[in-house]
């Protein structure tokens, strides 16, 4: 289990900032569909690493994505409600959560990798 | 077993992935609808497929739809992969899938449902190949069957030509039987023995004469 975790971890690095750039542009645009598709993924993504990871650890999950699920679901029911405003400061936060959470998994590859766990700007 | 996983979310699709082939089935991935919808028209598709609901391009509940409406394609057993509410999972089956299983898995409960498709799908396919067995056999049987007109006293039976046929040439032009001829116990008295008696008498007969 704790391979596969490692392996899902690679997978939501080299993928997720990717959703969150389309996101970007899918808020500035305007467009509810896909801004409620990409909340939608993101959402999958990130609740399924939190479930593999806290039960590596049993049960108690250093993804800590609570956060980041639960605005990826305010996304998603502000879109399905047809509503966009206050899209711009709920995207800003979702980016910092995320930012958070991103940095959390890349210090533990890092220590995976036995590389130093601090120097943020290193990827 | 070969299984398809339809998810356009990479993590979750790997997740399953790894979680089925640690299991020893033989998995097949799809990234989107559309990807899967090609997978399982294919001769060789896999029999189980796992669609995940939201995926761009065509979702798993039209994929469904489409598999359902096609003629000529596999048996395949499909399980609906939803984070989504209970009337969902209605239109969800209603669309023909078999199963669904929620968001996120239990990997004992996917693997348990797997093998219900698995079962479900190995019975119609045996089920199929007897139907199509017992519909070769058929085709091989000439059927030997209505009201035939028989003449009372020589027994011929009139055939559809209006001509009066011996039954066993009758019964042989209409069924996969044949015929051996012999002689019951009672014919060998009544014809047989008077015509060996009257052979054994003839050449006393003659060598009387």
């Amino acid at each position: 289990m704790e391979e596969i975790l490692d392996e899902l971890i690679d997978c939501f690095l080299d993928t997720a900032p990717a959703r969150l750039l389309e996101l970007r542009a899918a808020v500035q645009g305007g467009d509810a569909e896909e801004i409620r598709r990409l909340a939608h993924n993101l959402r999958g993504a990130s609740a399924t690493l939190d479930r593999v990871a806290s039960s590596v650890a049993g049960g108690n999950s250093f993804v800590e994505a609570d956060c980041l699920i639960e605005l990826c679901t305010m996304f998603e029911s502000a879109c399905s409600a047809g509503s966009l405003e206050g899209s711009e400061v709920l995207l800003s936060k979702l980016e910092n959560e995320f930012e958070r959470v991103r940095q959390r998994l890349s210090s533990r590859r890092r220590s995976k990798a036995g590389l130093p766990s601090d120097g943020g700007s290193a990827e | 077993m070969k299984v398809l996983v339809a998810d356009d979310e990479p993590v979750s699709r790997r997740l399953l992935e790894a979680t089925l082939a640690s299991k020893g089935y033989e998995v097949v991935t799809a990234g989107d609808g559309l990807e899967a919808w090609r997978v399982l028209q294919d001769t060789n598709a896999p029999s189980l497929a796992i669609l995940d609901w939201m995926m761009p391009g065509m979702d798993g509940v039209e994929v469904c739809r489409r598999v359902r409406n096609a003629t000529g394609l596999k048996v395949i057993y499909i399980i609906l992969l939803t984070v989504k509410g209970r009337e969902h999972v209605v239109e969800g089956l209603q669309a023909g899938a078999d199963d669904y299983i929620t968001k996120p898995f239990d990997p004992a409960e996917l693997e348990a449902r797997l093998q219900v498709g698995a079962r479900v799908t190995d019975l119609q396919n045996k089920l199929a190949e007897r139907v199509t067995e017992l519909e070769a056999a058929l085709s091989h049987v000439k059927q030997l069957r209505g009201l035939l007109p028989m003449c009372s006293y020589c027994k011929k039976i009139r055939n559809d030509e209006n001509y009066w046929d011996q039954v066993e040439n009758y019964i042989t032009k209409h069924s996969d039987a044949e015929f051996s001829h012999g002689i019951c116990p009672e014919c060998y008295e009544k014809f047989l023995k008077p015509q060996l008696r009257s052979r054994q008498t003839t050449p006393k007969k003659k060598s009387g004469q």
